[in-house]
């Protein structure tokens, strides 16, 4: 019963990815005057461009274009970067763990935390702690992501010397055997546990930064909800079978408040990667979206697009498992 | 949601846990802090309710039943603020208690069920569960021993094939069935005290009777002495031994269900029974002219003088208290007696007169 | 002898300056939100009037100085007095935020209202082609666009509004979909108006509201997306002053030690948003009667 469903959702992939893939390419193909410039990078022998230009098929109608466009796509040709000289997907390969790592690790953080910190507000309600945590929302919800950042380095780095320098992934002298491109697991796989504590702490600042809006964000709802579900007549019966405290607001008030926080999970990971662009470059993360970025800007055109698909896919993964998620949760859900 | 606060002096100078009385309650005041104003719930009231009977509590919407039920048990809104009085069980002062040991007295020696069960269930956790919850709390059985005792509970209740049921999530059965099993919650721990507050509104008229039917049966065969809070005569008529009449805020009528019934002595009281008295030889429809006074500047005086066809001078000087008038049958009127057939409607009463004196 | 039946229930519910001031009561937040917003607004009107420095000119000689009486809050690497960028960007961002709201409520209202009426498979198509637009991360779209359209304040309006119209959209598509079955709608249709005309004199005016809450939530919003892409390099480009922009150029001397000239253009955003979200949050209030 269930599979069939996770089967139909999956099927949704196709008509999104195409739908990527034709949003991209009216930007990269349609949009631009001369589409060529996005695609040379810093190149400028004219020959060079000349034979890119039939390689591309720039000349050539927009419907056949578009074809050839996702003839090379099916096979798996993403193109390729031009500032590295690497293939769309080699570079992929290389940095899209370091951006995955970040975004789950900040999805966990904020997840854990919102949960009891929504709880707790919304069963303090109107308390001081409650307009604290109110006014700590309103704020995280305003702060720019890369300014927190900044800030987090200046305070924490700079002046305190807490947390090390935002050079990247790990400090210059560690190696790391990279196996699965998750640094978290790397060190734990090589049983190098220095090495798995030096990963956390350059993992905190980034992961600090880029989860504080959503954190906010995800803990104001949950404390909405709650306040709801703790008003409702079941949470009465509770109270007048003289539960305990921690197993009325907990758990049989907590359950009936997570399908509005699930969908929220769900959307937040497409939120995070866009907010991990922006981190990547304050920290200097050697990750998918930074690369994206300085691709951009030096006019190169096929990484983004290469990305966007990927986080489409994520996108839809993430929904995927919001929904799977409700259903466990909450019987009276069947698809 | 659930700290009584108290500013008055708690009176608890009536102590021997009596025989027939399992509780007391002695002129119990309750109000509400709301932004517009203090509202007096509960204006003086005393009640004793029987050991192993039935007390049926009617009245209208907001004339305080539930605010009572809700002050015994102690699940009143932080709004809310007891001014005095005293609810003794067992001779035990019950608003003497902290929060701490008031949640030990909850479910096991208190317990309550209310109106409208598919919602009171919580609609994540199986039947199972939540009565696991209960039993584990109280009677600190484990899953296996909960399970056990569910069964039979849910078998007591009349729940076939409680094997099935027990897994089910309450939006896979009938309302019936809810409140069966609200029923079976409520008497799980063999409380001293079960209170039900509406337990049938909102039902069927057919499962209404078969649920008061076994409600009856249990109370009865566990021993526990129940409070029944309804609007509808016919139900206490039917269920209940004795019968307290509330009105606005304060007790009026209060007796064996049979006396109150057949003779019922306070005006409130025979109008109400009119109202809903299926006269044979009536085509018209009575009730009582005018409306509840305003609990936010409640009038002195009797309560329901603007509403009465036999009040005078004396009703509007004073409130009367409650006063003994034969067997147990008490009323809180000054003209109780002087009408001994249903009361009289004074033709000339001016639907909303205000008087001066309501106006404070 | 009359009959005044109500009068008793006239008297006892609350009176409507009751319930104002208790809405004031719960809204005081909103209500300053809503006086900050106005400051910076105003600060950006007229503050030009009140700083002597160029915001646009370097002088090197005055690179990376310290906040000071001068400088009330410092220097950029460049030299130019930071508060006075601050104040021309407040220009800048307001302009760029109030002009991409504006756009996207238009551009989303049209696209919503034609989309509804329409229905069937206009509207199926429609909406799946919006769907695909929010599976991208704004972020990106932002970027894809600017890259291909080349980093300019212009372009980031245009990224703006195409990023921020299938909000509308839906907002107002839903509202339509609701009051399509009217019956003013019928009414008008058999007086003889046009589809033309019952889709914009009759159906969009009345799906308005939500689109009033929402715009002013976006107007922070769209300050942080535009800061973003210029901090990026996407955006606003040098020498004009962009709040985002700023905090770019000071970035590296944040990490230095020299924090003032990113951090007043950081702080200066942040207040921004915080007022725009609390303002429109009050707004939320008013329009929506449910949450009262």
């Amino acid at each position: 019963m269930r599979i069939y469903f996770i089967f139909r959702r999956l099927l949704l992939l196709f008509p999104i990815i195409f739908g990527v893939l034709v949003i991209t390419f009216i930007i990269g193909r349609v949009i631009p005057a001369d589409p060529i410039h996005l695609f040379v990078g810093q190149e400028d022998d004219p020959a060079f461009i000349q034979s890119l230009r039939e390689e591309l098929g720039l000349d050539e109608p927009i419907w056949t274009q578009f074809y050839c466009y996702l003839k090379s796509f099916l096979k798996g040709d993403l193109g390729m970067c031009w500032s590295t000289r690497n293939p769309v997907t080699t570079d992929l390969g290389v940095r899209l763990p370091a951006t995955f790592e970040l975004i789950i690790v900040s999805l966990i953080v904020c997840v854990v935390l919102a949960l009891p910190l929504g709880v707790l507000a919304a069963v303090k309600r109107d308390s001081i702690s409650d307009h604290v945590s109110r006014v700590v929302s309103l704020a995280g919800v305003a702060i720019p992501g890369f300014w927190l950042g900044l800030l987090l380095i200046y305070l924490l780095f700079f002046k305190l010397h807490w947390a090390p320098p935002p050079i990247g992934r790990i400090g210059f002298r560690t190696p790391i055997d990279s196996v699965t491109g998750f640094y978290l697991i790397d060190t734990l796989l090589a049983r190098n546990l220095r090495a798995f504590g030096e990963v956390w702490a350059y993992l905190a600042l980034p992961v600090a930064a880029l989860s504080l809006r959503k954190l906010a964000q995800l803990t104001r709802l949950v404390r909405s909800t709650m306040i709801e579900v703790l008003s409702s007549d079941y949470i009465q019966t509770a109270h007048s079978q003289g539960l305990k405290w921690r197993l009325i607001n907990y758990r049989l008030a907590l359950k009936n408040a997570l399908l509005p926080p699930i969908t929220q999970i769900g959307q937040m990971f497409g939120d995070l990667i866009g907010g991990a662009v922006i981190i990547e470059l304050v920290f200097a993360w050697p990750g998918a979206g930074r690369w994206a970025v300085t691709s951009a800007l030096a006019g190169d055109f096929a990484p983004i697009q290469a990305f966007a698909v990927i986080c489409a896919v994520a996108r839809v993964f993430s929904f995927l498992i919001a929904d799977i998620l409700y259903t466990i949760i909450d019987p009276r859900i069947r698809y | 949601m659930n700290d009584v606060r108290m500013i008055g002096r708690v009176n608890s100078s009536v102590q021997e846990a009596s025989e027939t009385i399992l509780l007391r309650i002695v002129d119990l005041r309750v109000v509400f802090n709301t932004y517009l104003g203090r509202i007096h719930a509960l204006s003086g009231i005393d009640l004793d309710l029987h050991r192993g009977k039935i007390t049926g509590l009617a009245g209208e919407t907001g004339c305080g039943k539930s605010v009572t039920a809700k002050t015994i048990i102690q699940l009143l809104p932080k709004t809310a603020m007891v001014k005095t009085g005293s609810i003794l069980l067992d001779g035990e002062e019950m608003l003497r208690k902290s929060p701490a040991e008031m949640k030990g007295i909850r479910g096991k020696t208190i317990a309550m069920i209310f109106q409208d069960p598919r919602a009171a269930l919580n609609p994540l956790f199986t039947v199972e569960q939540q009565l696991y919850f209960l039993l584990h709390r109280h009677e600190h059985l484990d899953r296996k021993a909960a399970r056990k005792r569910s069964l039979e509970l849910l078998r007591a209740v009349g729940i076939d094939a409680p094997g099935r049921r027990i897994r089910n999530y309450p939006f896979e059965l009938s309302t019936g069935m809810c409140q069966r099993v609200m029923i079976a919650m409520g008497l799980a721990c063999e409380p001293k005290l079960l209170i039900a507050d509406e337990p049938t509104t909102g039902l069927d008229v057919t499962i209404q009777a078969q649920v008061l039917d076994l409600f009856r049966h249990l109370v009865y065969e566990v021993g526990s002495t129940a409070m029944l809070i309804t609007h509808d005569l016919g139900v206490i008529a039917e269920t209940c031994d004795y019968t307290g009449i509330m009105y606005a805020g304060r007790m009026v009528e209060f007796g064996a269900t049979e006396d109150v019934i057949d003779c019922p002595l306070h005006p409130y009281t025979q109008g109400l029974l009119r109202s809903s008295f299926t006269g044979e030889d009536d085509d018209e429809l009575h009730y009582i002219p005018g409306v509840v006074p305003d609990l936010l500047h409640p009038p002195a005086g009797c309560m329901f003088k603007a509403r009465c066809g036999v009040c005078d001078k004396d009703c509007e000087r004073a409130a009367p208290d409650m006063a003994e008038v034969a067997n147990e049958h008490k009323v809180a009127c000054f003209k109780a007696g002087t009408t001994q057939t249903m009361g009289q409607q004074r033709e000339d009463v001016t639907v909303g007169r205000t008087d001066e004196a309501s106006l404070s | 002898m009359h009959v005044d039946r109500f009068r008793a229930v006239r008297e006892r519910t609350a009176s409507s300056w009751d319930f104002f001031l208790y809405a004031l009561r719960r809204n005081r937040l909103s209500v300053i939100g809503g006086i900050c917003l106005a400051f910076i607004v105003l600060m950006g009107l007229i503050g030009p009037l009140f700083t002597p420095y160029d915001p646009v000119k370097p002088d090197m000689a005055s690179a990376s100085l310290p906040p000071s009486s001068e400088h009330w809050m410092g220097t950029d690497p460049l030299g130019m007095d930071v508060f006075t960028r601050i104040v021309y960007a407040a220009r800048i961002d307001a302009f760029i935020a109030v002009l991409a709201v504006l756009g996207a409520a238009i551009a989303g209202s049209v696209y919503g209202v034609v989309s509804a009426f329409y229905g069937r498979w206009i509207d199926e198509v429609m909406m799946r082609f919006l769907d695909s637009m929010q599976a991208f991360p704004t972020i990106l779209l932002g970027l894809a666009i600017a890259t291909a359209l080349g980093p300019s304040m212009r372009n980031v309006i245009i990224v703006l509004v195409v990023v921020n119209f299938p909000m509308y959209a839906r907002l107002v598509r839903s509202q339509i979909l609701y009051l399509k079955e009217a019956s003013f709608v019928d009414a008008a249709r058999t007086v003889g108006n046009s589809s033309y005309r019952i889709m914009f004199r009759y159906l969009l005016p009345n799906s308005l509201g939500p689109v009033y809450v929402q715009g002013s939530l976006n107007v922070g919003w769209s300050v942080l997306m535009a800061a973003s892409l210029s901090f990026i390099g996407l955006g606003v480009q040098p020498p004009d002053p962009e709040w985002g922009l700023m905090i770019s150029q000071g970035a590296r001397q944040m990490i230095l030690g020299e924090w003032w000239s990113a951090f007043f253009p950081g702080l200066f955003i942040f207040l921004f948003v915080l007022s725009a979200n609390l303002f429109g949050d009050g707004l939320q209030d008013v329009f929506d009667p449910r949450r009262r």
